[in-house]
C-alpha cells in the first residue's frame, strides 16, 4: 500500500505583520530601518507523518495548535518553509465550503465553477451533475441564484459538490455541522462510502467523537508539534485526559484566588449570622474511604460530600444533588438525596454525607461529579452549587476480564449466537440418561435434528463447552465437576416438546460472606422464576416451563451479590463470582 | 513550462467558467445586457467626435469617428484588463486561500473575458466601416495575429501587476493615474504620425499599445501591409513582457496563500 500523503520534517514559518498592510510608505519606511515590527511563528514544527492510501486519519488538537496549517500544506495552498509534502492523487478540500460560489449566479453555474476549481473537466461535472442535485435536494432551486438561499441551503449545496466529485484524497475542516440532523447523517453515511472505496481521509474536528467514529488513526497537535500519533481511541483518550488536567488546574488557580479573597472578605466583616447551608468540600473516594481518582468499570465510588449547617431550624428541608457528567458535559446520572434539617441546630462544624456508587456501570472515559444544594420545594433557588468540577477516570479494562463494549456505560447484556433449527421437522426427542456424555452437539435429544441443536442435558465441566455463552469461568471440580458464574451467565440449551420443569443443581460455598443469595432464571429473556439460596450445599432448584419456549432457548441466571474473592482475603483471585452451576436439565 | 502547461490545460474548464462568470455578472443586473458591449463603443465614439470636430474644428483627420472607433476598441480592452486584472487576486483572495488551483488563471481570465468583449465590440467596427465606406480588404486577415500579440502582452502585464499588488496594494490606486497617463501617451485620439518623429520612436518602444494601435489602424483604415519587421519587433516585446510578467508571479504566486 503506498503513501497517500507523506510529510517529512516539515515546519512552516509564518511572519506575522503588526501593523496594516504592506505598501510603498511601509517599504520606504522599511528601507531606511531595515526591519519593521516583523514576528516569526512556527506554526508547524519538524512534523512528519505518512497517511497511506485508503486511511482515515483524525487530526486533533487546541486552537492554533496547526491543524489547519497541515490542511492548507497538503492541498498546496501553502509551501513548507522547510521539509517536504508528497500527496499522491487529487484532492477535494471540504477547507471552506462554497468559497468558490458566486452569489449572482445560479446553483447550477456555481456547480460548474465549484467542480472546475477542482480541476474537473465539463464531462466530468456532467457526469456527477445529478448525483450533486440529488444529494443536495435542491433540485427546485438549481436555477436560482444562490444569493437567495439560506445559509442551509448554500452550505448544503458545497458540501454536495465537494463530497461528490470523484478525487482520491478529501480534506475536511470541521464542516460536518451542515444543515439539519438527516442531512448531516447522509453526509457521514457518504463519508463511509467514501472509505469502503479505499479513498483517503484526513478529518480536522473538536468534534472527538466523529474523530474517533469516522477515523482509524489520529495525529495530536499541540502548538504546532506532534503530541501523539496512534489509535484514534488511544490519541482522542489521552487529549481528553490533558485538556481535562489543565481545566482542573485552571479552576484549581481560580478556587485559590477566591478562597483568599473570601478570606479577606471574612476578615473584613464579622461572621454572617444568616442562616445558610454551604457545601464545603466533594472528596471522590474508593470503596475503602481512600482518595483517588482512577477507576475501573465495576468498581464501588463514594462522592463525600462535606457540608455544614448555619441556624439549620430557620432553613426549610433541602435536596442535595449529585451529578455525573461526561467530558462532553452531557449528564448521565442525578442522584437526589432529601435531607430534613428539622431539629437540626448546627454550628459551623461540617457533616459528611457519602453517596456511593456500587459497580460502577461508566466505559472508559474522563467524567465529572457536580453537587449542589437547594429547598426541596423550589428547585430553582439552590442555596449553594459547588462550582468546582471534580473529575474521575475510568480506565479501560483489562481484555481478560472479557468485555468487549465502547459507549459511556456497560449494559448488561448477552449475545445469543445459535442456530436457528426449524421445529417442524424435529424428530421427537429422547430423554438422555442422566451421566452419559452429551459433548456432541446434537447427538444425543435428537437424532438427525440439525446441527445447531444444543443438549438438553448439560453436565457443566464436561459437556459444556459449545452451549456456553458468556458469564463462565473454567471448570473446576474436586470430586464434584462444576463451573463459576459471574453476577450473569447464559447458555444454550434444547427444551423438549414435553418439557414441564427446568432444574439447575447449583450452590453458594461463600455462606461466610453472603448468608443470602438470591437470584432468578430467565428462559429467552423471560423470567420463569426466582430462588434464593441460604446453605452452602448443592441444592436442586425447579422452575415451572409454564410460557417459556421450547426448542433451542438460551437461558440466563442472575444472581446477586456477586463476590470478590479478592475483598475476601484471596489476594490472587480477582474474578467477581455469581454461582456454583453443576447441571442444568429439563423433564 | 511543460508541467505548467499541462496544469493549464487540465484547468481549462475552470479558465472558461471564469470567463463566463466575468460576463455574465457583468451585465446580469443591466437591462440592455451584453448590447452594452456593443452600445458603449458607439457612445465614447460620439464623445470624441463630439469634442474633437466640434469643440475642436481644427482637427485635420478624415473620418474622424470610425478613426476613434479603431483606436478605441483595443484600448478599452487594454485599460479594463489591466485595470481589474490588477485586483484580481487580492480581491479573490478567500478563494485562494480555501482551494488550490493555478493562481495564474484569475488574472489571465480578466483579459480573456476582456477579449470576447472586444470581439463583440468589433460587429459594430465592422458595421461602421461598412457605413463610412471603408473596403473590407483581405489584409484584415491580419486582425487575428495582432489581437493574438495584443492578448499575450496584456497577459504579461496583468500578471504582473496583480502579483505586484499583492504585496504593494497601493499598485491598484496608482493605476487610475497610471492608465490615465498611458492613454495620453497612446495615439487613440490622435495620429501618431503629427508627432515628432524622435517623440514617435520613443513612444513606440516605451509604449507596445502605440505600436499596436497603429497597426490596427494600417490594417484597417490604411488597407495597406503593415511593415513586418514592426510587427514582429512588437511580438518580442509582447513575448517579453509575458515571460517577465509570468516569471514574477510564479515566483509570487507561491506566497499568496500566506499573504493575503
Amino acid at each position: 500500500m503506498t503513501d497517500a500523503i507523506r510529510l517529512e520534517n516539515v515546519s512552516k514559518k509564518f511572519i506575522i505583520q503588526h501593523e496594516g498592510n504592506r505598501s510603498f510608505q511601509d517599504l520606504l519606511v522599511n528601507l531606511l530601518r531595515n526591519n519593521g515590527s516583523r514576528e516569526e511563528f512556527w506554526a508547524l514544527n519538524n512534523a512528519s507523518f505518512s497517511v497511506s492510501e485508503g486511511e482515515s486519519v483524525g487530526i486533533i488538537g487546541h486552537n492554533g495548535s496547526g491543524k489547519s496549517t497541515i490542511l492548507k500544506l497538503i492541498s498546496k495552498i501553502i509551501e513548507p518553509t522547510e521539509g517536504k509534502v508528497v500527496v499522491n492523487g487529487t484532492i477535494s478540500s471540504l477547507l471552506e465550503l462554497g468559497a468558490g460560489f458566486h452569489p449572482d449566479l445560479t446553483g447550477r453555474e456555481n456547480i460548474f465553477l465549484n467542480g472546475s476549481l477542482l480541476g474537473f473537466s465539463r464531462r466530468e461535472i456532467l457526469q456527477k451533475f445529478d448525483g450533486i442535485v440529488d444529494f443536495s435536494e435542491l433540485s427546485r432551486f438549481i436555477d436560482v441564484p444562490v444569493k437567495h438561499y439560506s445559509s442551509g441551503m448554500y452550505m448544503r449545496l458545497a458540501f454536495s459538490v465537494a463530497i461528490n466529485v470523484d478525487t482520491d484524497i478529501l480534506l475536511i475542516d470541521e464542516v460536518l455541522a451542515v444543515g439539519d440532523k438527516a442531512f448531516q447523517d447522509k453526509c457521514l453515511e457518504r463519508i463511509r462510502d467514501f472509505q469502503r472505496i479505499g479513498k483517503t481521509i484526513i478529518f480536522v474536528s473538536h468534534a472527538l467523537e466523529s474523530v474517533k467514529n469516522i477515523c482509524t488513526r489520529a495525529i495530536w497537535l499541540d502548538h504546532g508539534n506532534i503530541r501523539s500519533i496512534g489509535e484514534s481511541k488511544k490519541v482522542v483518550f489521552d487529549y481528553v485526559c490533558e485538556v481535562e488536567q489543565e481545566q482542573e488546574d485552571e479552576e484549581q488557580q481560580r478556587q485559590r484566588e477566591q478562597v483568599g479573597r473570601q478570606a479577606q472578605n471574612a476578615q473584613r466583616q464579622d461572621a454572617p449570622a444568616t442562616a445558610g447551608i454551604q457545601i464545603r468540600d466533594v472528596k471522590i473516594l474508593g470503596p475503602d474511604r481512600i482518595e483517588r481518582r482512577t477507576f475501573r468499570t465495576g468498581d464501588d465510588l463514594v462522592v463525600r460530600l462535606l457540608y455544614s449547617v448555619h441556624n439549620g431550624e430557620l432553613l426549610p428541608d433541602c435536596t442535595f444533588s449529585v451529578n455525573i457528567n461526561d467530558a462532553s458535559a452531557t449528564l448521565i446520572h442525578r442522584a437526589l438525596y432529601p435531607l430534613s434539617l428539622a431539629g437540626r441546630k448546627r454550628g459551623p462544624e461540617r457533616d459528611i454525607l457519602d453517596l456511593k456508587y456500587t459497580s460502577l456501570p461508566l466505559l472508559e472515559g474522563v467524567y465529572s461529579v457536580a453537587v449542589a444544594v437547594w429547598p426541596t420545594d423550589a428547585p430553582d433557588c439552590a442555596l449553594d452549587v459547588h462550582h468546582q468540577k471534580h473529575r474521575f477516570t475510568i480506565e479501560r479494562c483489562e481484555p481478560s476480564h472479557g468485555v468487549l463494549e465502547d459507549g459511556l456505560v456497560t449494559l448488561r447484556h448477552v449475545w445469543l449466537d445459535g442456530v436457528v433449527t426449524s421445529h417442524v421437522d424435529r424428530d421427537v426427542p429422547v430423554r438422555d440418561e442422566p451421566g452419559s456424555p452429551t459433548g456432541e452437539q446434537g447427538a444425543n435429544g435428537h437424532a438427525g435434528g440439525g446441527g445447531g441443536a444444543w443438549p438438553t442435558h448439560v453436565y457443566l465441566g464436561e459437556n459444556d463447552a459449545a452451549c456456553l455463552r458468556d458469564g463462565w469461568y473454567d471448570p473446576e471440580g474436586h470430586g464434584q465437576k462444576y463451573r463459576w458464574t459471574t453476577g450473569r451467565a447464559s447458555l444454550f440449551v434444547t427444551l423438549p416438546e414435553f418439557a414441564s420443569r427446568l432444574f439447575l443443581k447449583v450452590s453458594n460455598p461463600a455462606v461466610e460472606v453472603r448468608e443470602c443469595l438470591t437470584g432468578h432464571v430467565l428462559v429467552n429473556g423471560a423470567s420463569i422464576g426466582e430462588f434464593q439460596l441460604n446453605g452452602g450445599e448443592l441444592t436442586s432448584l425447579s422452575f415451572a416451563l409454564d410460557g417459556a419456549g421450547r426448542g433451542d432457548v438460551g437461558v440466563t441466571i442472575e444472581v446477586s451479590p456477586t463476590i470478590v474473592p479478592r475483598q475476601i482475603g484471596i489476594n490472587s483471585d480477582y474474578r467477581e463470582l455469581g454461582l456454583i452451576v453443576q447441571e442444568i436439565w429439563s423433564e | 513550462m511543460l508541467v505548467k502547461l499541462r496544469q493549464l490545460l487540465k484547468y481549462r474548464e475552470l479558465v472558461r467558467n471564469l470567463v463566463v462568470r466575468d460576463l455574465k455578472i457583468r451585465y446580469k443586473r443591466s437591462f440592455l445586457g451584453f448590447i452594452w458591449s456593443l452600445l458603449n463603443p458607439l457612445l465614447m465614439m460620439m464623445v470624441f467626435t463630439l469634442v474633437f470636430t466640434v469643440m475642436m474644428p481644427n482637427n485635420r483627420i478624415d473620418k474622424f469617428p470610425i478613426f476613434i472607433l479603431v483606436a478605441i476598441l483595443p484600448w478599452n480592452w487594454c485599460s479594463a484588463a489591466v485595470a481589474s486584472a490588477t485586483g484580481s487576486i487580492v480581491s479573490n483572495g478567500g478563494l485562494i486561500k480555501k482551494v488550490y488551483f493555478p493562481r495564474e488563471l484569475l488574472p489571465m481570465s480578466v483579459v480573456l473575458s476582456n477579449l470576447v468583449n472586444f470581439l463583440l465590440a468589433l460587429i459594430v467596427l465592422f458595421a461602421m466601416l461598412l457605413i463610412f465606406g471603408v473596403q473590407i480588404k483581405l489584409i484584415f486577415a491580419l486582425l487575428p495575429v495582432i489581437i493574438f500579440i495584443q492578448m499575450v502582452f496584456l497577459m504579461g502585464l496583468a500578471l504582473f501587476l496583480s502579483a505586484l499588488n499583492v504585496s504593494f496594494r497601493d499598485a491598484e490606486v496608482i493605476m487610475d493615474v497610471a492608465i490615465l497617463a498611458w492613454f495620453f501617451l497612446t495615439p487613440v485620439f490622435y495620429d501618431i504620425g503629427d508627432l515628432f518623429p524622435d517623440y514617435s520612436r520613443w513612444l513606440y518602444i516605451v509604449n507596445p499599445m502605440a505600436s499596436l494601435i497603429s497597426t490596427y489602424r494600417i490594417i484597417l483604415l490604411g488597407g495597406g501591409a503593415p511593415d513586418m519587421f514592426f510587427v514582429l519587433r512588437t511580438f518580442a516585446t509582447a513575448l517579453a513582457v509575458f515571460f517577465a510578467g509570468y516569471w514574477y508571479f510564479a515566483r509570487r504566486a507561491r506566497t499568496f496563500g500566506e499573504e493575503l
